[in-house]
C-alpha cells in the first residue's frame, strides 16, 4: 500500500479519537462553597435510650471534625427512622441535609448490644455505607466513635480518628507547686482516668505505635530520666542507663526504638535506643543543644530541633543521623517538631515576638503556615490520620494554666477539647482497631 | 463496525476500533493501525494507563455513584475478617457490613420481620471477643454531669482579630471569585451560539454555592473530577451526570470528591439559563478543581 494511504489511515484515527462525540460547553468549576456538610444523624432506635446517647456521641465527633454540620433535631420531621426502612429523602432535602444516618441497638439474648446504622446520600437517594457491631452494652461509646469513624472515612475518604485515645499532663494545685501526673482519655475528654499517682513529676508522654506504652520523662533521684510504661499493667522501667539526664523521648514508628535527647556538660546530643537488644547508638556530636528528635512515619529520616547555627531552628537528618539539613528558616525561633503520621508535613511550636504559635512547614521547610497564636501555646501532637493537631493553651495570670485544645490543619476550626482542670502535653494514640 | 477483535480487549473509549476503517482489507494498513493504536496507547493517553490497575475491580462503563457504592460495599467485611490475624490485642467490637435496604419501590411495610434482612446473610461472627483491652472505664463517670462539657455550647474564645484565620478565610473564598478563574478558554463554540462570559458566570455562581467539596486530601490536585451532564430546555438533568475521569474511582478521596461533584449538579438543578441559547448548553462539560481552595 502507499504511504499516502498509510498517512490517510493515520489522519482519520487522529480525528476520530481527538474531538468529543458532541461539542459540549466546557467550563471549570474552581470555588465551591468550603462549608462544613450538612448531616442528620437521627436517634438511633433502641429499647432502653441507648441508641439516643450513641447518636448523640456521634453527632459530637462529627461536629468537632469541623467538617459536618450536625441538623438541629427539632428541625427534623421524623425523629426515628427504622434502619431498614428507605428513609423519605424529600423530607430530608427539605431541611437540606446531604446525608443522613439512621441506626438501632438491640440487646441480644446473648447480653451483647448490636449496632447496627447506615449511612444515606440524600441527594442520590442512596446507601453510602451500612455496618453493624457487636459490643459488650457498657462499651457504647467506643461503638458510638467507630460509627463516627465509618461516617467521617466514607464521606471525606480520610481515616477517621475518633476511635482513639489522648494522653496527657494533669496539673493539680497551685502554679508554684504543681502535681504533674499523667492521665488518658478517650479523644472527646470522656473515660479519663489517671496513669501515675503523682509522687515524681511526669512530663511529655508520647504513645507507642502499639497504643499500650507510654514513653514519658519522669524524675529519679532528681535527675530527668525517659521511662517506659505499660497503660495496661502499670509497668514501668527507666530507658537505658545513661550517665546524664535523658529527656524528650519518641518512639520510631515501629515501635522498636526510642529516640531522645542525652545531656551532658550543657550540650545535649540525640540517641536512640533499640528496645530489645538495649543497644544505644549516638546520632548527633554537635556541640549545641540537639533535642525534640521525632522520626518521619516510614521510619527513614528524623526531624529534631536545635541551637547549632545561634538560634533554635528545624532540621532533617537521616535515621543514622547523617546528611543534617536545616529546613526552618523564617523568622524566629522553632521548636518541638512533630511530623504528620501522612508523611506531608511538620508541625512546630514557634516563638516569635514574645508570641508562641503552632504552625506547620513541608518537609522542605517550604509552605510555612501558622495555625494557631496567642500567649503561649506549644506541644503540637497529630491526630493519627493528620487532619488534627492537639496542644495546650497556657492563659496568664497566677491562676492561669494550661488547657488542651484541637486545631484542624487549615487553621480554621480550633476546639477546646473538654478535660477538667488544667492539663498539658497532649500525645495522640494511634487508631485502637 | 464490530469488526475487529481487538475491541473486546481495549477500553471502550480507545476503541476508535469501531471505525470503518477496520474494513479494509489491506493487511499492511491494518499493521499500521496497530502500530498507531499502540502510540495512541502509549503516548497520547498516559492517563489510560491508570486504567488497566482499575480494569480489574471496575467495569469498563463510565461508573456512577451508585455503581461503585455497590462495588464498596463489601469491603468492610474483609477488614472484618483481616482483623483477628493481627497480633493486636482483639477489639471488643464485631464490624460487619450490613446489607443493602430493601427495595426503594416497596418502603418496606413494617409488619415484615425487618430483622431478617441485617441478620440472614450474617452469621455470627466467630471471633466474638470478649472484651480485653483493659481500657480506663469511666464506670463512676456519670454522664449527665459530663455532657455540658463535651459539647461546648458559647462561641469558641477567639481573639478578636486572628490573622491566621483570616488568612485561611481569603484562600478559601476570594473576594473578586471568578477573576483567577481561566475564562477565555471555556467555552466551546456550539453551532454559532455561545454564551456570554456573564451568562458562563452566572452559570459558575450557581455551581458554587451547590458544591460542597471535601477538604484535606494529600493532594488536592488529584481531585480534579471532570464530569458530562445533560440539561433538558427547562434546566433539569435530562442525563448524567457521569463522572469521565473514572480511572481513580477506587481512591477514596477521588470518590468522595467525585461524590461530593455528583451531589451539587443534582442539587443545583434546574440551572438558570438562557433559553434561547439552549443549543450551546444542552451538554456540558464540568471540571471541577478544589485545588484553589483547599489545603492552603
Amino acid at each position: 500500500m502507499g504511504i499516502r494511504k498509510f498517512l490517510g489511515w493515520v489522519m482519520v484515527l487522529a480525528l476520530w479519537s481527538g474531538a468529543p462525540a458532541n461539542a459540549a460547553l466546557k467550563i471549570d468549576i474552581t470555588q465551591g462553597n468550603v462549608e462544613p456538610l450538612p448531616i442528620a444523624v437521627l436517634d438511633f432506635v433502641s429499647e432502653d435510650g441507648v441508641g439516643m446517647k450513641l447518636a448523640q456521641v456521634v453527632t459530637a465527633d462529627l461536629e468537632r471534625s469541623g467538617l459536618f454540620r450536625p441538623i438541629d433535631r427539632a428541625a427534623f420531621i421524623e425523629s426515628q427512622v427504622d434502619v431498614n426502612v428507605r428513609p423519605r429523602f424529600r423530607d430530608w432535602r427539605l431541611v437540606n441535609a446531604l446525608a443522613l444516618v439512621t441506626g438501632r441497638a438491640i440487646r441480644q439474648n446473648d447480653g451483647r448490644l448490636r449496632v447496627e446504622f447506615r449511612l444515606w446520600d440524600v441527594v442520590a437517594q442512596q446507601q453510602m455505607t451500612g455496618l453493624q457491631f457487636f459490643t459488650t452494652p457498657e462499651n457504647w461509646r467506643r461503638i458510638s466513635h467507630l460509627v463516627a469513624d465509618a461516617i467521617y472515612e466514607r464521606l471525606t475518604g480520610e481515616t477517621g480518628y475518633f476511635d482513639t485515645r489522648i494522653v496527657f499532663v494533669s496539673e493539680t494545685g497551685p502554679k508554684n507547686k504543681r502535681v504533674k501526673r499523667l492521665a488518658i482519655m478517650d479523644q472527646d475528654g470522656f473515660a479519663r482516668s489517671e496513669l501515675t499517682d503523682g509522687r515524681a513529676l511526669a512530663l511529655t508522654p508520647r504513645f507507642s505505635p502499639t497504643a499500650q506504652e507510654i514513653t514519658y520523662l519522669s524524675y529519679y533521684r532528681n535527675k530527668p530520666r525517659v521511662y517506659l510504661l505499660n497503660i495496661e499493667t502499670g509497668q514501668q522501667e527507666v530507658v537505658g542507663d545513661f550517665p546524664g539526664m535523658t529527656f524528650a523521648p519518641r518512639f520510631s514508628p515501629d515501635g522498636q526504638k526510642i529516640v531522645m535527647s542525652l545531656e551532658r556538660n550543657g550540650n545535649s546530643n540525640i540517641y536512640t535506643m533499640d528496645l530489645r537488644t538495649r543497644e544505644t547508638r549516638r546520632l548527633t556530636s554537635s556541640l549545641a543543644i540537639d533535642t525534640a528528635p521525632c522520626y518521619a512515619p516510614d521510619g527513614g529520616q528524623i526531624v529534631f530541633e536545635s541551637d547549632r547555627m545561634g538560634t533554635q531552628q528545624l532540621y532533617i537528618m537521616e535515621a543514622d543521623g547523617k546528611n543534617v539539613r536545616r529546613i526552618s528558616y523564617g523568622e524566629g525561633r522553632y521548636a518541638t517538631p512533630v511530623w504528620s503520621p501522612r508523611g506531608d508535613l511538620i508541625a512546630f511550636t514557634k516563638t516569635y515576638k514574645g508570641r508562641f504559635l503552632i504552625g506547620v512547614m513541608k518537609t522542605d521547610g517550604s509552605g510555612e503556615r501558622i495555625l494557631t497564636e496567642g500567649f503561649h501555646n506549644e506541644g503540637p501532637a497529630w491526630s493519627p490520620n493528620g487532619r488534627v493537631l492537639a496542644f495546650f493553651r497556657e492563659s496568664k495570670g497566677a491562676d492561669g494554666g494550661p488547657k488542651l485544645w484541637t486545631v484542624d490543619v487549615t487553621g480554621y476550626n480550633e476546639q477546646p477539647v473538654a478535660v477538667e482542670g488544667y492539663a498539658s502535653d497532649p500525645a495522640w494514640s494511634p487508631l485502637i482497631r | 463496525m464490530p469488526g475487529l477483535p481487538a475491541s473486546r480487549w481495549l477500553p471502550s473509549k480507545i476503541a476508535g476500533a469501531n471505525n470503518p476503517v477496520i474494513a479494509s482489507r489491506d493487511i499492511s494498513a491494518s499493521l499500521g493501525l496497530h502500530v498507531v493504536l499502540a502510540l495512541v496507547i502509549g503516548f497520547w493517553t498516559p492517563v489510560m494507563t491508570s486504567l488497566d490497575t482499575s480494569d480489574a475491580l471496575l467495569p469498563v462503563e463510565i461508573v456512577t455513584v451508585d455503581e461503585f457504592t455497590r462495588l464498596m460495599r463489601d469491603k468492610p467485611k474483609e477488614e472484618a475478617e483481616k482483623k483477628p490475624s493481627a497480633a493486636k490485642p482483639a477489639p471488643p467490637i464485631a464490624r460487619e457490613t450490613a446489607p443493602p435496604p430493601p427495595a426503594p419501590a416497596e418502603a418496606m411495610p413494617l409488619d415484615k420481620p425487618l430483622d431478617k434482612p441485617l441478620e440472614a446473610p450474617l452469621p455470627e461472627p466467630k471471633r466474638v471477643p470478649e472484651k480485653t483491652i483493659a481500657e480506663p472505664v469511666e464506670k463512676a463517670t456519670p454522664i449527665r454531669q459530663l455532657r455540658p462539657v463535651a459539647r461546648p455550647a458559647p462561641p469558641k474564645p477567639k481573639p478578636v482579630l486572628d490573622v491566621s484565620q483570616i488568612r485561611a478565610l481569603l484562600n478559601k473564598t476570594p473576594d473578586t471569585p471568578t477573576a483567577s478563574e481561566p475564562v477565555a478558554e471555556d467555552e466551546v463554540v456550539s453551532e454559532k451560539i455561545r454564551l456570554t462570559l456573564n451568562e458562563i458566570d452566572a452559570f459558575r455562581t450557581q455551581m458554587r454555592r451547590c458544591w460542597n467539596p471535601p477538604s484535606g486530601a494529600l493532594n488536592a490536585e488529584d481531585l480534579i473530577v471532570q464530569v458530562r451532564v445533560s440539561l433538558a430546555p427547562n434546566g433539569m438533568i435530562s442525563a448524567g451526570p457521569k463522572v469521565m475521569n473514572r480511572a481513580k474511582l477506587g481512591d477514596p478521596f477521588f470518590r468522595a470528591a467525585a461524590e461530593s461533584v455528583l451531589r451539587a449538579i443534582r442539587r443545583c438543578q434546574p440551572f438558570k439559563m438562557p433559553p434561547e441559547k439552549y443549543a450551546a448548553w444542552r451538554d456540558i462539560e464540568l471540571k471541577f478543581d478544589p485545588g484553589k481552595m483547599l489545603g492552603g
